[in-house]
């Protein structure tokens, strides 16, 4: 029976939050497989939608690694890369319409399984948006506290 | 609190529980299911046609037909229908001679032609003279059965080729897109589709982006304005509208016409159809409701001029403010004019077959109102307004199935006439606060 690889992805920020135009450096590990079970690995820095409609998805940067790109050919070991973010679009938490950015790396393995995982990010620091109904009602309140 | 898992409904993202692996499957079963189809079916077709054999041979028994010399003997026309309602067919009696035998028939193309008045059906016999050979078309294991003096074209044939090329177009391109996708990623996807966008050739017609997903608005910025930058378009133009409610109102007042007379007519005869009667009545309902719309638009349109908006600057960025310019012409007396600054976020989604559209709006912010204003010909209102993006507000953004529009609204309450609303759509880029250099 084959394990299922572990995936730890690290950022430079414990904060997780980038400003656009920024660097961003993210390393990779994988833990709980052999180096030569591994086919290829993909990372990649992109942002998707979430909410009522379909989900879109953009990469930002992508990297594929195979065992022939490198000499050690251990691909399991850590990996660093750094990219530099783009200014849109922004991390948003809308009503019906949600953006988010992550790290994501997904493992080949050569008996055809593959694993992903991903660590999420905030590029810009917008809040999430509150509904209309609950900003009317709340302005209100302050209206009438004053 | 886990949540209950949804069967039925619809679920996305880490809630999805779609296979890839059964996606893929499908998806080569079925390209190759109709890929082969229509190879199978198209290489039987043309086999069927060359050999002359079933199905092509009783379905289309002309591709079978060789050619021969037949003499025509008299000609006639034939009446057809009923008494009332009575049709003409033209025949022509033809004599075949072949070797051993000799066939009539009364002909003349394999599907019989018919006329409303025996003149034409006369007329069409015109050039077909007894005593004259022609030439002919039968099929040579039936000849007494077959014989033709005109050969229709086999438009059906064509049709079949067509739908099973098409079959053969659809899956192999299907299946080879398929197999290609296989056991790629969709980030990997989303990486080839950036590489192709950023190709070199492609690259002279596409300007590389500054700012990802957030739509161009160099349409917004190619008309200046009078008093300030720029001249805003408006969203939809209302011409639009009112040609929409025009066809409407002529295409359902046509209908409830011949509904009405129809009835009236049973009316007058003395033989009522009720029923005709009571499906009429909504129906002229319906009609008049669509005609008092129509003139009530033509009244607001003629009444409430143009309106135009310009803006000092463009795009807008979130907490800056800009001058905005109103000009609203016209005849009439204004209650209130209004101009909000709207942002929305805009998504479509499929729901069984059906592609739908959800929109929720975020920011609804009145910027300026004007009120108990008379406009009269030739002396436009005109006003400048200070309107400010609010802070910490997202920026415009539009992906496929996602999008967040921002835009500024005019609404016009004006006396006798209907509100009216009028969309100039703007830009946002994200805070310039935000940027990092």
């Amino acid at each position: 029976m084959t394990v299922d690889p572990k995936i730890e992805i690290t950022l430079d920020r414990p904060s997780r939050v980038y400003l656009p135009d920024e660097e961003l450096i993210a390393s990779f590990e994988i833990h709980g497989i052999r180096p030569a079970d591994v086919q290829a690995i993909e990372a990649s820095v992109l942002w998707y939608t979430e909410g009522t409609g379909e989900e879109d998805l953009a990469t930002h940067d992508f990297r594929r690694l195979l065992p022939i790109d490198r000499d050690d050919a251990d691909m399991t070991k850590r990996r660093k890369f750094q990219t530099r973010l783009p200014r849109s679009p922004l991390s948003y938490q809308g009503l019906i319409v949600k953006i988010r950015w992550a790290i994501r790396v997904r493992v080949f393995m050569h008996q055809g399984k593959e694993t992903m995982h991903e660590v999420p990010f905030r590029l810009g620091q917008l809040q999430p948006v509150v509904p209309m109904q609950a900003k009317r009602s709340s302005r209100k309140q302050a209206d009438d506290a004053a | 609190m886990p949540r209950w898992f949804r069967i039925w409904e619809k679920k996305r993202g880490s809630r999805r529980t779609v296979s890839r692996v059964v996606a893929t499957v499908g998806e080569t079963f079925f390209f190759s299911a109709l890929f082969f189809f229509g190879v199978i079916f198209t290489a039987m077709t043309i086999a069927s046609v060359v050999l002359e054999t079933w199905p092509m041979r009783a379905m289309f028994p002309q591709v079978a037909f060789v050619e021969g010399e037949c003499t025509i003997q008299e000609t006639r026309v034939v009446q057809t229908g009923t008494e009332q309602y009575p049709h003409y067919q033209p025949e022509a009696m033809v004599l075949l001679e072949l070797p051993g035998r000799q066939y009539h028939r009364w002909t003349l193309r394999r599907s019989p032609i018919t006329y409303s008045t025996s003149e034409a059906a006369w007329k069409r016999l015109d050039g077909y003279e007894p005593g004259w050979i022609y030439r002919c078309w039968y099929d040579p294991e039936s000849p007494g059965q077959s014989i033709v003096l005109e050969r229709t074209p086999s438009y059906g044939l064509w049709v079949i080729f067509l739908v099973l090329i098409s079959f053969i177009v659809i899956g192999g391109i299907g299946l080879i897109y398929t197999l290609l996708l296989m056991g790629i990623s969709v980030e990997r996807r989303s990486a080839l589709a950036n590489r192709a966008k950023s190709l070199e050739l492609l690259r002279e017609e596409i300007p590389m982006e500054a700012y990802p997903s957030i739509p161009n608005d160099a349409n917004l910025t190619n008309s200046p304005g009078v008093r300030l930058a720029f001249r805003l378009p408006i969203e939809v133009s209302p011409g639009w509208w009112l040609l929409a409610t025009l066809i409407f109102s002529l295409l359902w007042s046509g209908m409830a016409a011949v509904f009405f007379i129809a009835a009236l007519g049973k009316h007058l005869a003395g033989d009522p159809d009720w029923m005709l009667t009571i499906v009429s009545l909504p129906t002229i309902a319906v009609a008049l409701a669509s005609i008092y719309a129509f003139l009530l638009e033509v009244t607001s349109h003629t009444r409430v001029g143009p309106t135009g908006l310009e803006i000092s600057s463009h795009p807008l960025y979130p907490g800056k403010e800009y001058r905005v310019y109103v000009t609203q012409a016209g005849k009439m007396k204004i209650k209130s004019l209004r101009i909000f600054l709207i942002c929305e976020e805009a998504a479509t989604f499929l729901q069984g077959t059906d592609v739908r559209s959800e929109s929720k709006r975020v920011v609804d912010q009145l910027v300026a109102t004007a009120k108990n204003v008379e406009i009269k010909p030739g002396l436009p209102f005109e006003a400048e307004y200070q309107l400010k993006v609010p802070e910490g507000s997202m920026h415009s953004f539009k992906s496929d199935h996602n999008a967040i529009h921002w835009k500024l609204v005019v609404q016009i309450d004006a006396e006798h006439l209907k509100r009216l609303s009028r969309s100039f759509p703007i830009v946002v880029y994200p805070a310039e606060v935000e940027l990092a250099r």
